[in-house]
């Protein structure tokens, strides 16, 4: 029961990260209809720059809010100039570029920072009260990140005028351009705001995961079946569905088949679901007019 | 005095088929103007053209004067100009009042806009906080109508706006335009099926027949003209 | 130029070929061979069907790994082997396809990535050792020649493979031209109109991934022979992602500029390297970007309608 009980908390400490992940691509996804499969690299890509900052001698959380704001810019400046230019191509195409994107940057952070396994800090400490033998002080730490960064995002969709307008963007493009929003802008917020969720996932995965060119590979994944698990368009499904897929994962690695297949079983369990409820677990059923 | 908007030979379309041929309209400052004529003329293509919305071949659109064709859709409307298209274009999952915040998103005098839309639909006060995809018919139009205004546009573009709405509505909803007009000095481009009505608060009215313009004049020429009477006012 | 003299004018350079070029270049030619063949497999299902497969990959390793082991206990001669792996393969996919027509779009995207990510887990895993070889994989020897006609086995083996990329091209021309060709073609644009006018989709849908899969899966068998060798991080979900790249690159719903998709896989990562020692992922990437910037709908789309096949509708 304890060893259960472990493995079920140890779940949702990593599927705060998947939560994150989900998250972003969630965002990117309602407000531009496509999966950004570059979120991970993304999101590696930020945890070197937040590296380099602590590195150079920048207090963590002080790292962490820059590298934020950097990943914030940097998502904005890549949907602009290169994911607009594709924007009204068929979406195959659109994944294409982004297959470059995830090639570009899997190749430039090897290249920049090496691709030796660093260790990254946990601005959590080793022991504390909020630890316990269930879960490690970072382990807590990364859910309680994760929630505060969802609450802060949830407020700004709910009670600020922007937010109001991304959301309006995201549902009617036609509509909220009659109302004078610049649709292609709030498109590259979408981008800004979700790589903001990439980088958090990134910083709080690293300490666990260490930090090297492939580190987010296999929480992409992850995070796009949880983010599918809860239904595509929804963020509160993102969220459920992210920690789902971390416990399951924990679980079936436990319980069923050890480490090595894992991934299958757990992957196999979220398209059975899928089969039974095509549209995600939270999901909207979208009814077609003739 | 510069007419607020005018169409100088506009051939416009979806792709590659064009729907206008070869459009000269003209909306005066502070007039209603209607556009008439049967399903399929162009009428809506028209004012889809004025905000951009279609693929424009040739021609040129100026809006008091300046060229506004090629412009993204966002920055003709950002210049004052407001589109109530087809099917209301509400947005059903936000409320009422977050749709109306919406409309005021390039001006931001929130206050002062609330006040004047719910001074012109105070049905809509009563349902501020309501999903907009639940309202009826006639008070989407209205909520449509409230988040042009308030933009405080130079020219309101109307399609449709009697479209399946019960006549008391539509009643209130013309009173409310022609006031709009009288006290704001908003400049109206309505596409009306509805013949009557449209020329019942228009001052100047076009006929559009399969994408050319056959008939211009005063509001009151129109409704006069025989065949016109035959074939769109059923008399 | 007519499309019948361009094939000829193919055909003649693709027959030439081998004995212009030595050793590794044959090989590399028969691979482009190979890809092709998987790239027209895959286009079936997603240029033309409207199905997005991110896990073609997975179909690719099991007609290697099965021609593989046909051959290497001994069970079939190589030229029995490659068919037999297709089979195999159209068995998989179809089996695949019947739940798989319930899921649309990403959600289908999601599940064949899933596949193609599973592929490497297990063929690695122990209780299929003794099939698989595990880690280690499988070394094959390459045939001889027949009845000792004065090729060395890469020439060879790059003639064996021109015969079934013709076979195979042909056939996918004819389908794509049949009534079961416009049938896959009407569900990718109209699926509920398609339905409506007696179309049998979900069967259409399982079908074409399982000809896609056997395709694939061909190709992945020839490819075990003209390698030598099968191992489980030949297959990792790159391979399906390199498909696709060469897919869409050489043109949704179209079957001749797949030889151009393919040979973009085969040699675009090594120029990337002579560009870029140091990252050529980064050119590479660059590379494709700028592709789909200039040439979004591939190569068949610059040449229009002459090559490209009921492109309307395809791959929105």
């Amino acid at each position: 029961m304890r060893e259960f009980l472990h493995q079920l908390l140890s779940g949702l400490a990593s599927g705060a990260v998947y939560a994150s992940v989900a998250v972003a691509l969630v965002t990117v996804y309602k407000t531009t209809h496509h999966v950004n499969f570059a979120q991970g690299e993304m999101a590696m890509f930020s945890t070197y720059l937040s590296w380099m900052l602590i590195s150079a001698g920048l207090p963590y959380w002080a790292a962490f809010l820059v590298t934020l704001a950097l990943s914030f810019a940097g998502g904005l400046l890549i949907h602009r100039l290169i994911v607009q230019r594709v924007a009204n191509q068929p979406v195959l195409t659109v994944v294409i570029v982004l297959i470059g994107l995830v090639v570009i940057f899997n190749s430039l952070a090897a290249w920049i920072f090496g691709s030796s396994i660093r260790a990254f800090p946990s601005p959590f400490p080793a022991s504390a009260w909020y630890g316990s033998v269930f879960l490690s002080p970072h382990e807590v730490g990364m859910i309680g990140v994760t929630f505060v960064a969802l609450a802060l995002v949830f407020a700004f969709f709910r009670y600020t005028h922007l937010g109001l307008a991304m959301r309006a963007a995201a549902e009617n493009p036609t509509s909220s351009r009659l109302v004078g929003i610049r649709v292609d802008w709030m498109l590259a917020l979408g981008w800004g705001l979700a790589a903001i969720f990439g980088a958090v996932a990134g910083m709080m995965a690293a300490p666990l995961v260490y930090l090297e060119p492939n580190m987010m590979s296999g929480v992409i994944l992850y995070g796009f079946a949880g983010a599918l698990l809860g239904g595509i368009e929804n963020p509160w499904g993102a969220v459920i569905g992210g920690f789902a897929v971390g416990v399951l994962e924990n679980l079936a690695g436990a319980y069923v088949v050890g480490t090595e297949i894992k991934l299958a079983v757990a992957l196999v369990i979220i398209i059975t679901v899928l089969v039974f409820r095509p549209t995600g677990l939270f999901g909207r059923r979208v009814v077609a007019r003739v | 005095m510069t007419p607020i908007l005018e169409l100088a030979a506009v051939h416009a379309g979806y792709g590659p088929t064009s729907v206008l041929h070869a459009i000269d309209l003209r909306v005066e400052a502070g007039a209603i103007v209607t556009l008439l004529g049967a399903n399929g003329a162009g009428k809506t293509t028209t004012l889809r053209a004025v905000c951009n919305m279609v693929v424009k071949t040739r021609g040129e659109i100026r809006l008091a004067g300046e060229r506004i064709d090629g412009m993204a859709t966002e920055s003709i409307v950002r210049l004052g100009v407001a589109h109530v298209p087809e099917g209301r274009g509400t947005f059903e999952s936000l409320t009422v009042e977050e749709n109306l915040r919406l409309g005021a998103h390039v001006r931001r005098d929130f206050a002062e806009g609330f006040d004047r839309a719910y001074g012109y639909f105070p049905r809509l006060a009563e349902r501020r906080r309501q999903q907009a995809g639940t309202l009826s018919g006639g008070e989407q139009q209205m909520l449509a109508i409230a988040r042009a205004l308030m933009m405080r546009p130079r020219l309101l573009l109307l399609d449709e706006p009697s479209f399946g709405l019960a006549p008391k509505i539509v009643e209130d909803i013309f009173r409310i335009l022609a006031a709009v007009n009288r006290d704001e000095g908003t400049s109206l481009l309505l596409v009306e099926q509805n013949a009557n009505l449209a020329l019942g608060i228009a001052s100047q009215a076009f006929l559009l027949e399969t994408g050319r313009v056959v008939m211009s004049g005063p509001a009151s020429q129109i409704a006069g003209d025989a065949s016109v009477r035959r074939a769109y006012l059923g008399l | 130029m007519r499309r019948a003299s361009l094939i000829g004018i193919l055909l003649l350079i693709a027959g030439a070929a081998p004995f212009l070029v030595s050793g590794f270049h044959v090989f590399q030619l028969s691979q482009v061979l190979v890809y092709a063949i998987a790239l027209v497999g895959l286009n079936l299902l997603t240029g033309f069907n409207g199905q997005i497969s991110l896990g073609h990959g997975a179909f690719y390793a099991i007609g290697s790994y099965t021609t593989a082991i046909l051959i290497s206990h001994e069970v079939l001669p190589y030229w029995a082997a490659v068919p037999i792996g297709g089979a195999v393969g159209f068995v998989v996919g179809f089996l695949f396809g019947l739940p798989a027509v319930r899921l649309e779009g990403i959600y289908l995207a999601l599940a064949t990535f899933a596949l193609a990510d599973a592929t490497p887990q297990v063929l690695k895993h122990r209780r299929l050792e003794f099939l698989t070889g595990g880690v280690q994989g499988i070394v094959l020897d390459k045939p001889d020649a027949p009845g000792g006609l004065p090729l060395d086995p890469d020439q060879w083996l790059y003639l064996f493979c021109l015969a079934f990329t013709i076979v195979l091209f042909a056939m996918a021309w004819n389908l794509v031209r049949s009534r079961t060709g416009r049938a896959m073609i009407a569900i990718r644009d109209h699926p509920i109109a398609a339905a409506t006018m007696g179309i049998h989709t979900s069967r259409v849908k399982a079908l074409t991934f399982g000809v896609s899969a056997g395709y694939t899966a061909l190709a992945g068998g020839l490819g075990a022979l003209i390698t030598g060798f099968v191992s489980p991080d030949s297959f990792t979900f790159f391979l399906s992602i390199d498909l696709i790249v060469g897919v869409i690159v050489g043109g949704i719903a179209s079957i001749l500029p797949m030889l151009f998709g393919a040979a973009f896989i085969e040699f675009t990562p090594t120029l990337a390297s002579q560009i870029s020692d140091a990252a050529p992922g980064a050119i590479y990437g660059a590379i494709l970007i700028a592709f789909m910037i200039f040439t979004p709908r591939g190569l068949a789309g610059l040449l229009g309608r002459r090559f490209g096949r009921a492109t309307k509708g395809a791959g929105t």
